[in-house]
This record gives structure tokens, C-alpha cells and sequence, in this order.
């Protein structure tokens, strides 16, 4: 609902509004430390990385952070230190993701300790089905092929979900009257107003006839999806009081780490 | 031992009683053993009846005098004699009276409008020296003919976008919020007809909800708010809607670019009563019907406002007053989505002379905002589905009013109020075959009560004093599920409550001080101190304000805002009272204010109270001011420097921050030309400092994104905000009969591109690099407005 309100404003101004690239001079800080980890029900290994942020006026170049000490464990007694890739990349050698159980990661470099923990949910949610229909051109939709992605949301509230979105095989890019976006793949969803239904979930992307979709649907624990929700605030701007997203590292390090389970289905347009 | 005690006491019960009389009792006992007579009576307008506020009726042998109130009453009691009275306001013609006082009278004047033609032109809407001689500081009035000659945007004249203007009010573009020394835009209590209007903007803040030609005066109070009035921290704007033509019938009305105005007015009976109604609509969607474009034809995008009042005299000792306020927006795209929003006020008063002293006014109120959202889909079966999203605030209250007029040096107010607050935070309905399910937020229920008394007390003719005491009692209710938090915002505790159980109460002293001291006839000094508490609370993701904010009671998680302030101030008007000047500064200590935690869920959350953060804040300021009242150019200088900050624990690790509507400097210019019989011209310049805001230290990546890196809640400011408006109003015909006028209006004259955000993003140009972009709202922006009267 949220959106919607957030698009008719927008509609309204942007009768009115113009943007215009600035220079305005920004203060840099001190370059920090960010970590990223997945853990999934699927076979691994698993990847850690650990990069580092830049000034903003840099160029889109993070230098990945080598020779730090990376251990995954899970609370049955498993421990795996992975094993450095180099180019600040990680891997784990033996760990396998579980749902039901509850995973620490804990990195030890440049003299700090970071740690954090996710669960991976008990309950598989599995994608169900996708449906394609034909819209024509109106003020919502250019003229083309859309889907919709259907599961069942099991009784209670607290689960959470995320879909990752490729046709073709490749990230979807969107066309807006000829800027180009890259999807994101940041189709967030939670069962706060419908808990416990089949879920029906409206995607965007604009298909034509011949294409593949492949569409993946993670089961995410509260942790792993504030931080893509507030992350996704901060691409969008923040809003009166912009801040870091909600980290499962708390303010220690920037970046996140996430336990989940998945599942996929694929579809093609006819 | 024992009589050192006593004595004590003793000394101690006279100090109260010396207090307590020289406030409130004294005079009262030595004015009745002499033999004193009172002239009490009304001060109107002869062309409509309309009551005038604040007129003033001048006993010239004594020097001394009296004030019309809101209603137009007045009563002065003075030693038997014989004397000469002179009735006057600014704009009219003033009358004298000779009488000679041998016992009570009642004398009713009305007042012909001064000829406005060329000689002067006069605005305040004051006596010429009562912003030197009254106890009240820190206030503004504006009357409605200078409101209609500044320029504004789209010509739609406004009262809102007017007060933004004078010294100490700040105003954000693109919203309908005003940040008051340094308060939030929630701790303003804006009152029209003494209903609390909870939302004021319309269309997302460009316009207000209040139609200039419904409305007959304003005031708005920044500090030192008369005890009458409390509930909101840091200032209350106080509307009043005409009452109506009691003489003969009017008509006015305006074409304009975007919405058109019509009002009408007529006595009920021949000078005891009229009404007025008056409707204004906006039509920016009649343009879009004209599209070719399917969606846009099927498009709304509209607002109206609905004003009505009518008064009628019962007799020489009674009034009553019965008005309200209708206004809604409305927006869709064809039948897939629907919001729509608005306020009703409704108000009926009852004006009770017990006797040529005593003057009661009761007042009952109701006021309601709401919101509708509709959003709809349609299924592959054709059928629509989709979901219903409301909510709304209600209030039910009762006043009651008195005014004692003791003597011309001596006026007591008193009066007590209650007021029913139900909240409803929001509802789902599923429409259709949802998979949305239906679901509704608890309800809450408060009651806010208040005492007060008030003086207003000539000590010796240099030193006028107002005293005030609020005492202010405020209860969150059952029925409801009441829950405590932990830091985490996690429930640790629920607790049903039956229906009127107390959950949670507070109460307190608001006292209120002003003091002014005379130094000669032109110049005074004030110091004025105002504690005020506050108990309800806006949560809203924007400081600007939008229509799905939401106001929550202080309960047990949520405590009430308080605001103790202290002002002093220099005024000294010049050359006959045609300029009026003044210097004050202030301090502001605000407790218990309320900012929201990272990444905070404030939009249909039960537990909205969790997401919030407590702290305080503080605003310290200069506000200087200068303002031409006579002569064919009129207008005013305002320059504000000051400084708001505030501090959380859950904000930067208790650091203290800038809040976002802190402006170091805050400058407006406005000038008024009637340059002949034909034409008026005016212009308004303002130029502030930039809203603090958050700017990005550097940036990283995190799941494939480049992510801005933010440290310092507020660590920078926008580009300064500079602006010229102009205006020329063209009269086209001015008889006795009908009146007309063209006028053009010109916002953002030179086109400056003000910055309304700074967004932080990966660059169209070269993917590898970040850029920093302005978005701007409204460049140059004419408008032509066709106004007429039939009078």
C-alpha cells in the first residue's frame, strides 16, 4: 500500500518536478568492513565474501579483503573454517545447509571479531506453480506477456520470502522509456496481511512469446529479510533520516548473513 | 519555637493571599464597594454585521479603554461620570459617543468600513498599538484583505502558505507541514472554529484546507499561548470562519487556473442572524477527461472544500453559532486504485451574557479525519479483487468558556474542557475474492481534559501582566489488548482493560506568563514563559506531512511532549504607528519528543509504539521584524536566526543532531503596491538556509548493489531555498453593487531550480562511477485568478 500511495506522489510531482546532476562535496569515512554469507538447504559449498567500502565519489571498485580467518558452524556441532579463494572470496569445504538449524558465521580480520547468526526456517514453502497472461497497453502495464508466482503460506504469522527472477537464463533488465535497470531481484514478500493463503505474487518483467522464466522462491528468517527490506529504503532513497540497513552484525560490519531454504519453478511463454 | 512557627504561617498565608488577590480576587471586592457602572455592548462591521475582533472602545477622560472579544462583546466599568467614548478598528471609521454614566448601559456600535481608496491603505488587523501595548508576544495576525493581495502558487490564495512567511514559522515546499521555533509540524493545534483540524493539507500539502473566503481572521500563537487554549507544544493557529451578512445578501466567487471558489451570504432575520456558505473545487481532472489517453480520462484527481455557519441572537442576552467544515480529495486511476482522504468539523457555540460583566461561551465540537485507500486487480476470470484500507480520528468535546470583566485594568478568563478522542488506526477490507485477509488494528480510546484561569491585569498603566494556569488531564481507555515493549520492541507483556478502565493517565500544571512593560508610548519590553503539554502524537514517515499519517494517543509506552518556553522581546512602533518593529528571542526545552528506530514499520502495525524512539529537543532563536501598516506600500521584513537540535539514545549513540526542519536562516520580504485606483502589485522574496538532511560517506556493495554508506543522522544541509513571487490584482469594475478584479500571479519568478532532495545514485552515464542529483518541484509557474462581488 505503502507504494502505491509512494507512486501517485510521485506521479503528481514528477508533472512538476526535474532532476539534475550535482556536485556537491560529501565527506568520506573511514573504510569499512562488509560481509556477506549464504547458507541454503542446497548442496554447497557456500560462498563468503568480504569487501570493503569506498569513497563515494570512487569508482564501483570494492576491494575484497584477503587473509581473514571465516568459520561457519551450526548448533548440532558442525564447524567449518573455509578456505580463502582470494580476491576476498570464501569457501566453505564440508558444511551442508539444513532446515531446522540454526547457523553462526564468525570472522576474525584486521585485529576484529565479527560475528552472526541466522536460522534456516523447518518449514519448506514451496513455489507451487506460475501463471502467464496477455495485458494490453494501459497506465500500468506496456503491452506483453506477465506472470504471477503461486505458493501456500503455512498457518502463523513470521514467514518470510524472497524471489529471484531470471529469463532466459540471464537478469532481467527493465526498459523504462529507454533507461535501462537491471532487476534487482529484490521481489520481497511477507504473510502479515495473508497469513496462511495461497499467495498469488505480481511480477513486472514484460515477457514476450518464446521466453524461459526460472523463478526461485527462499524462505528467509526475520534477520535476513529486514535487512533486504530496509536495504532496498536505502536504494530507493532513504527517505526524511537515510541509515545503514538493519544488520544481522549488528553496527559492526556492514553487509549480512543468511540462512534459508529453496525451491524453483520454471515456466515458458506459449 | 512554637510562635516562630506561627508566624510563619502566617506570613506564609498572606504571601498567597497577596499572590492569589493581585491576580485573581482583589480587585473584584474594592471594585464593588465603589460606585462603578458598566457599559457592555457589541462593536460590529456595518456593512455585514459581522462581529469585529479586537476593536477598541477609548474612554478619553480617563485614558483608559476595552477590547472587543471573538464575538465582537465588550464591556468596560467605569466611575460614574460623564465621557466621551471612541469606538474604533483599523479600516473603519471611528465613532464617538458622549454619555453620561449614571447606570449600566448597553451600547451596541457599528462600524463603516474606511473608503480604501488611495489615501491609506491600512492592514494590521489590529488597534495601531496593541502589539506594543498588549501582554501577548510571540503572536501573529493576518488579516484576510493582505492575505489576498500576496502572491502564491497557482493564484490559489492561502492562509497556510501565508503565516509561512513571518518571522519564526517555517515552511516546507511540497508539504503542508510548518515547523513552529523549532517544534515538530505535529505540536501545531490548528483550530478552525475551535474544531481541531488533524490534517490541513490538501493534494499532498501544495494547498490547504482552508478557503480564504470562509474565513474572517487568524491568529497564530508561537509562544505564550493564552491558557485557553492547550493540547499541542509549540503553537496554535487559530481560524475563524465569517459569520455571515446579517444586512442584505452577498455574493463573491473566483475563476481560477485550478479550482474556482463560490460563497454566499444573507441575513436569516434583518440583524439577528445570518449565514454563510461557501465551497471551493479544484479541476485538474476536467483537463484530464479531455485526453485521448483511456487512463487519464479515467482518472480523478480533485478536491473540494465545504464551509457553512449561520448565527442567530436570541434575545439581547443570548447568541448561537453553528458551523462546519466539509472538505475531501480524491484520486484514482481508473477503477484499480482509489485514495481519497479529508477532514469534517462541525462546531455550535452558545454566547450567554449572565450580566453586563460576565460572559459565558459553550462550545461542543466535532471533528473526524480519515482516509480510503482502494486497490483492485482484476483476475484472469474477470473478476475484480483487491483490498480496502482505512482509517480515521475522531473527537467529541465540550467547552466551557467565561470572561469577567472586572474592570478596564482587570479581565478574568476561566473555563474548563473534555474532549473524547477514538482512535482507529486502520482497517483491511478484502473486496472481491482476496487473498487478502480481513483485519483490523485495535481501536483506542482517551479522554483529555482541562481547568483554566487566566488574567489579564493592568498594574499600573506601564506594566500589564497576563497570568494563566492550565491544569490538563489526559487518560488512554480500555476496551483494548495493551502491550509493553522491550528495548527490541518485542512484546513483553499484555494486559486486557474493559471498556473505560484506565490504562494509563497523566496530568500536570501548564502555567503561562507574559509580562509587558511600557516605556513610553511607542516602545515596549515583554518577557513571557508557557509550559505546554502535549498528548497526542503524529507518526509519519515524512516530516512534510502526508495523508496516511497517523496520530496516536500517549499510553503506557508513549508519554506526553512537554515544551516550556521562554521569550523576551523589544517593540517599538514608529512614525504614528505606520511601522511596527520588533526583536525577540527565545529558548525552547521540548521533552519526551519521538523519532522512529532504523528500518521502523509505521504504516498498518499494531505495534506501532515498539518502532518509535524517545528523546529530547531544543530550539533557540532571534526573530526580527518590521512592518509597514499605513500608505499606499505596505508589507514586512522578517529575518529569523535560530537553531533546533535534538537527542536519542537510539540516534547515533545519544549524539546530539540538527532536526531536519533546522534552518540557521530564514529571511521573507513581502511588499504590497496599490499603485493607482486600477491596479495593486505586490511580491514576496524568501530565502532560507537548506533542510538538514543525510548525506551518504562513501559507499558499498551488497548483493550486487552498490549501497550509499550513511553515518551521521543529519551531517548535512540542502542548497540554500531562495524564491520571488509576484502578484497584480486588476480591478475591472467597482460599483456600489458589484465588484471585480483580474489577478496574475507569478511563483518562482526568476525560475530557480530549488533542491526538494538530493538522491544518491549509480550514474546514467558511466555505470562505474556514483552521482549525487537534485530533484527540483515547480519552475516558473503563472496563473490568472478572475475574482467578483455582489455586495
Amino acid at each position: 500500500m505503502k507504494s502505491y500511495i509512494y507512486l501517485a506522489l510521485i506521479a503528481v510531482l514528477s508533472l512538476f518536478s526535474c532532476e539534475e546532476v550535482i556536485d556537491i562535496s560529501l565527506e568520506d569515512a573511514e573504510p569499512r568492513i562488509v560481509i556477506e554469507g549464504i547458507v541454503t538447504d542446497q548442496p554447497g559449498p557456500y560462498t563468503v565474501t568480504i569487501s570493503k567500502s569506498v569513497g563515494f565519489y570512487e569508482d564501483n571498485d570494492f576491494p575484497g579483503v584477503e587473509g581473514a580467518y571465516v568459520e561457519i558452524s551450526d548448533d548440532m556441532g558442525n564447524i567449518d573454517v573455509l578456505e580463502d579463494l582470494g580476491n576476498g572470496e570464501y569457501q566453505t569445504t564440508s558444511i551442508q545447509g539444513q532446515r531446522g538449524v540454526n547457523y553462526t558465521i564468525k570472522v576474525k580480520v584486521e585485529g576484529e571479531t565479527y560475528m552472526a547468526e541466522s536460522q534456516m526456517q523447518e518449514t519448506q514453502v514451496a513455489i507451487d506453480s506460475l501463471s502467464i497472461r496477455y495485458e494490453e497497453e494501459s497506465l500500468f502495464y506496456k503491452e506483453g506477456y506477465y506472470f504471477r508466482a503461486y505458493f501456500e503460506d503455512p498457518p502463523g504469522l513470521g514467514n518470510y520470502y524472497s524471489f529471484n527472477v531470471y529469463v532466459n537464463g540471464e537478469v532481467y533488465v527493465f526498459d523504462f522509456d529507454g533507461e535501462l535497470i537491471e532487476d534487482d531481484n529484490f521481489w520481497l514478500w511477507d504473510d502479515k496481511f495473508t497469513d496462511g493463503n495461497i499467495q498469488d505474487y505480481d511480477f513486472p518483467h514484460t515477457l514476450e512469446e518464446g521466453d524461459e522464466l526460472y523463478v526461485e522462491l527462499r524462505h528467509l528468517d526475520r534477520s535476513t529479510y529486514d535487512y533486504y527490506r530496509t536495504l532496498v529504503e536505502v536504494i530507493d532513497g532513504g527517505g526524511v533520516a537515510p541509515s545503514n540497513p538493519l544488520s544481522n552484525f549488528g553496527d559492526t560490519a556492514l553487509g549480512y548473513f543468511a540462512a534459508f531454504s529453496v525451491t524453483s519453478t520454471e515456466g515458458e511463454v506459449e | 519555637m512554637k510562635r516562630t512557627t506561627r508566624t510563619c504561617n502566617h506570613s506564609g498565608f498572606f504571601q498567597w493571599y497577596f499572590f492569589l488577590s493581585l491576580f485573581f480576587f482583589v480587585p473584584i471586592s474594592f471594585v464593588a464597594a465603589q460606585s462603578k457602572f458598566t457599559i457592555s455592548g457589541t462593536i460590529e462591521d456595518a456593512s455585514s454585521g459581522e462581529g469585529l475582533i479586537g476593536a477598541t472602545v477609548f474612554v478619553k477622560e480617563l485614558g483608559t479603554g476595552a477590547t472587543s472579544n471573538v464575538y465582537g462583546f465588550y464591556s468596560l466599568t467605569v466611575p460614574e461620570g460623564d465621557y466621551t467614548l471612541e469606538y474604533s478598528f483599523v479600516g473603519y471609521e471611528p465613532i464617538i459617543k458622549s454619555i453620561s454614566l449614571r447606570n449600566d448601559q448597553s451600547i451596541s456600535v457599528e462600524l463603516e468600513p474606511a473608503s480604501t481608496q488611495l489615501e491609506e491603505v491600512v492592514v494590521s488587523a489590529d488597534p495601531e498599538d496593541s502589539n506594543v501595548r498588549s501582554t501577548q508576544m510571540s503572536v501573529n495576525k493576518l488579516d484576510m484583505r493582505e492575505v489576498s493581495a500576496i502572491p502564491v502558487i497557482f493564484g490559489e490564495k492561502d492562509i497556510v502558505k501565508t503565516i509561512q512567511l513571518l518571522p519564526g514559522i517555517k515552511s516546507s515546499e511540497g508539504g503542508g507541514g510548518f515547523f513552529v521555533r523549532g517544534g515538530s509540524a505535529d505540536q501545531n493545534l490548528i483550530l478552525l472554529d475551535e474544531a481541531p483540524v488533524y490534517n490541513a493539507s490538501h493534494l499532498l500539502g501544495f494547498f490547504s484546507v482552508f478557503n480564504s473566503d470562509a474565513i474572517k481572521d487568524l491568529t497564530i500563537y508561537k509562544g505564550h499561548i493564552p491558557a485557553e487554549y492547550g493540547g499541542r507544544a509549540s503553537s496554535v493557529l487559530d481560524i475563524k470562519m465569517k459569520e455571515g451578512n446579517n444586512k442584505k445578501f452577498a455574493a463573491q466567487g473566483g475563476i481560477g487556473l485550478i479550482s474556482s471558489r463560490a460563497t454566499i451570504e444573507a441575513p436569516i432575520v434583518k440583524d439577528k442572524g445570518s449565514f454563510v456558505v461557501s465551497g471551493r473545487r479544484t479541476y485538474v481532472d476536467m483537463f484530464l477527461k479531455l485526453s485521448n489517453n483511456e487512463d487519464l480520462n479515467n482518472s480523478t484527481l480533485y478536491f473540494y472544500d465545504l464551509n457553512a455557519k449561520a448565527n442567530y441572537r436570541l434575545g439581547d442576552k443570548d447568541r448561537v453559532f453553528v458551523s462546519g467544515y466539509f472538505g475531501r480529495d480524491n484520486f484514482g486511476f481508473n477503477d484499480q486504485f482509489g485514495f481519497d482522504w479529508g477532514n469534517a468539523t462541525a462546531t455550535a457555540r452558545w454566547n450567554h451574557l449572565f450580566n453586563d460583566k460576565l460572559f459565558l461561551n459553550t462550545t461542543a465540537v466535532f471533528s473526524d479525519y480519515n482516509y480510503d485507500v482502494e486497490i483492485m486487480a482484476e483476475e484472469e476470470d474477470g473478476e475484480m479483487n483487491g483490498f480496502k484500507v482505512m482509517s480515521a480520528i475522531r473527537d467529541i468535546s465540550l467547552k466551557e468558556d467565561f470572561e469577567y470583566y472586572i474592570s478596564p485594568e482587570n479581565t478574568l478568563r476561566f473555563g474548563i474542557s473534555g474532549i473524547r478522542h477514538n482512535f482507529l488506526p486502520g482497517e483491511i477490507v478484502p473486496q472481491g475474492d482476496s487473498y487478502i485477509n480481513a483485519q483490523e488494528l485495535q481501536r483506542k480510546y482517551a479522554w483529555e481534559t482541562a481547568a483554566y484561569v487566566s488574567e489579564d491585569l493592568n498594574v499600573s498603566p506601564s506594566l500589564n501582566v497576563n497570568a494563566g494556569l492550565r491544569y490538563s488531564w489526559f487518560a488512554q481507555v480500555g476496551p483494548g489488548e495493551i502491550f509493553t515493549y522491550d528495548e527490541d520492541g518485542d512484546i513483553v507483556d499484555a494486559q486486557s482493560y474493559k471498556s473505560g478502565e484506565i490504562v494509563k493517565s497523566y496530568g500536570g500544571l501548564e502555567p503561562r506568563l507574559g509580562i509587558t512593560y511600557l516605556l513610553n508610548e511607542t516602545t515596549s519590553l515583554k518577557a513571557s514563559y508557557g509550559r505546554n503539554r502535549q498528548y497526542l502524537h503524529l507518526v509519519s514517515n515524512s516530516n512534510a506531512g502526508t495523508p496516511i499519517d497517523l496520530w496516536i494517543p500517549s499510553s503506557n509506552n508513549v508519554k506526553p511532549q512537554i515544551a516550556d518556553q521562554i521569550a523576551l522581546g523589544y517593540f517599538r512602533n514608529f512614525n504614528d504607528n505606520s511601522y511596527e518593529g520588533s526583536v525577540e528571542v527565545y529558548y525552547k526545552d521540548m521533552q519526551n519528543q519521538v523519532d522512529y528506530k532504523t528500518g521502523a514499520e509505521l504504516v498498518f502495525n499494531e505495534n506501532v509504539e515498539s518502532q518509535l524512539l524517545f528523546g529530547k529537543g531544543w530550539s533557540y532563536g532571534a526573530e526580527f521584524f518590521l512592518r509597514k501598516n499605513k500608505g499606499d506600500l505596505t508589507g514586512w521584513i522578517s529575518y529569523t536566526l535560530s537553531k533546533t537540535e535534538r537527542q536519542f539514545d537510539g540516534v547515533d549513540y545519544g549524539e546530539v543532531y540538527p532536526a531536519s526542519w533546522d534552518r540557521p536562516h530564514d529571511f521573507s520580504i513581502v511588499g504590497i503596491y496599490q499603485l493607482n485606483r486600477k491596479w495593486n502589485l505586490s511580491a514576496s522574496f524568501v530565502y532560507r538556509s537548506g533542510d538538514a538532511v543525510t548525506y551518504p560517506v562513501g559507499k558499498y556493495e551488497s548483493k550486487g548493489e552498490v549501497i550509499n554508506l550513511y553515518e551521521k543522522r543529519n551531517n548535512s544541509r540542502l542548497p540554500d531555498y531562495h524564491r520571488l513571487d509576484l502578484g497584480a490584482t486588476m480591478k475591472l469594475k467597482n460599483n456600489e453593487r458589484f465588484e471585480s478584479d483580474l489577478n496574475f500571479s507569478i511563483y518562482n519568478a526568476y525560475a530557480r531550480k530549488n533542491a526538494f532532495l538530493v538522491n544518491f545514485r549509480e550514474s546514467r552515464e558511466d555505470p562505474t562511477k556514483t552521482e549525487a542529483v537534485k530533484f527540483s518541484l515547480f519552475s516558473i509557474l503563472p496563473s490568472i485568478t478572475y475574482n467578483f462581488r455582489f455586495k
